[in-house]
């Protein structure tokens, strides 16, 4: 029994080990690599290598949302980030010796720090010598909230106010990106947009909430554009008739059957 | 999202059509089940949106925005917020502190119950919202 538990409390160090250095691995060389595109798939994988830590330490409930939200979303959000800038990070020209002093220093502070902590699972660690807090959560929280699952316990009822902050934050972050970006689409002069129609200088096809509605009524956006003449088509008047023909008849389930009617791309 | 590139994935668009309803179905099972499992309303809300950015990433974000449009997400994203603050300030009229359940329902097990559902649920409505509408202002500048 006692060499059974030994050699897996054994195995799970040298997971924990192996996953670790995965980690500083993976942040060498995105510290390393030009390539953006590169670089954040490697941070996708650095999130997938700490959810698996995360399950390891049996912190399910952590590892669900690494996984959920460091190695599907931020990946997702981050390339979309990309794709309004370069694939390729800029040459640095000049070298600044006093900004790489300073951030060995801080760097230097941040590890000297790191030394007076107890170790993971260290009897002198806070959680091991103030125990009763835990024991609160762990023997009494079932009976005074009636949830069975510890750590929803503590994140909605406990610290109720920390998940309302957290919330809150997530908010901030979309109202950010809204004020800074916004839901416009812009199309440079002589660019494609998704229909596969070429756009006037004077008049760029803004997806603001004003023609949102235009997009809500049905499938005929961009004939509609065609027809209040902001957007001129590179194909000739037949083949636009074509077009608006068969964008009549088409519907979400045709679409997936027949993609090329949808498009006008086919001539 | 070309619509040239959409000609191209016809396998991705079939495959993603026969598991958004189960993307969806897990999300929701991961909200309402995150009392007895692994879950809550913030995972629940990543993954709820994830269906609608795998839609948006197969089939063009402007039919996405047809089926959710931006001014939905807006409303949906204040209203989680709003839910959340709104069940403390309500167990605050009904006797107790902010964010003190118990007093919610006339059983203390019950209003606790009652209050980290509505709060999950906010949570999760706040999260799904402001992923997809990152998503959606993400992706609709053309460069």
């Amino acid at each position: 029994m006692i060499d059974i538990n030994l050699s897996s409390a054994l195995i799970e160090q040298i997971t924990i080990m192996t996953l670790l250095s995965f980690l500083v691995v993976i942040v060498f060389a995105i510290i390393w690599l030009k390539d953006l595109f590169a670089a954040v798939i490697l941070l996708g994988v650095y999130s997938l290598c700490a959810a698996a830590i995360f399950v390891v330490m049996d912190a399910v409930d952590v590892a669900f949302t690494e996984a959920a939200v460091g190695a599907g979303i931020s990946t997702i959000l981050l390339l979309g980030a990309l794709s309004l800038t370069e694939h390729e990070q800029k040459p640095q020209q000049h070298k600044n010796f006093v900004a790489i002093i300073i951030v060995i220093f801080t760097g230097s502070l941040l590890i000297y720090g790191t030394l007076d902590l107890p170790y993971y699972g260290s009897a002198i660690s806070a959680a091991n010598t103030h125990p009763e807090l835990a024991e609160r959560f762990i023997f009494r929280s079932e009976a005074e909230t009636g949830i069975p699952n510890i750590v929803t316990s503590v994140l909605a009822s406990y610290r109720g106010y920390d998940t309302l902050g957290e919330t809150a934050v997530v908010f901030t972050a979309a109202v950010a990106v809204l004020a800074l970006i916004g839901l416009r689409r812009i199309y440079r002069e002589g660019e494609e947009n998704e229909f596969g129609l070429t756009v006037n200088n004077d008049a760029n096809y803004r997806a603001t909430d004003q023609n949102e509605e235009n997009i809500k009524q049905d499938d005929e956006t961009d004939i509609k554009f065609r027809e209040d003449g902001s957007v001129k088509t590179k194909y000739d008047n037949a083949n636009q008739k074509e077009l608006a023909n068969n964008q009549d008849h088409t519907t979400d389930e045709s679409t997936a059957k027949n993609p090329n009617k949808n498009g006008g791309t086919d001539t | 999202m070309m619509q040239k590139h959409q000609q191209r994935h016809e396998v991705l668009q079939v495959i993603s059509k026969l598991l958004i309803p189960f993307i969806l179905l897990f999300a929701l099972y991961v909200q309402f089940h995150g009392d007895f499992g692994p879950g809550g309303g913030f995972q629940a809300g990543v993954i709820f949106a994830s269906a609608f950015i795998l839609h948006g990433l197969i089939f063009g974000v402007t039919k996405t925005r047809k089926v959710l449009p931006a001014q939905a997400l807006k409303t949906g994203m204040a209203l989680g917020v709003l839910l959340y603050a709104g069940t403390g300030v309500a167990s605050l009229f009904l006797g107790g502190n902010f964010l003190d359940y118990s007093v919610l329902a006339h059983d203390p097990l019950h209003g606790q119950h009652w209050g980290i559902f509505t709060i999950e649920l906010g949570v999760g409505l706040t999260v799904t919202c402001v992923m997809i509408i990152m998503f959606y202002s993400f992706s609709l500048r053309v460069r």
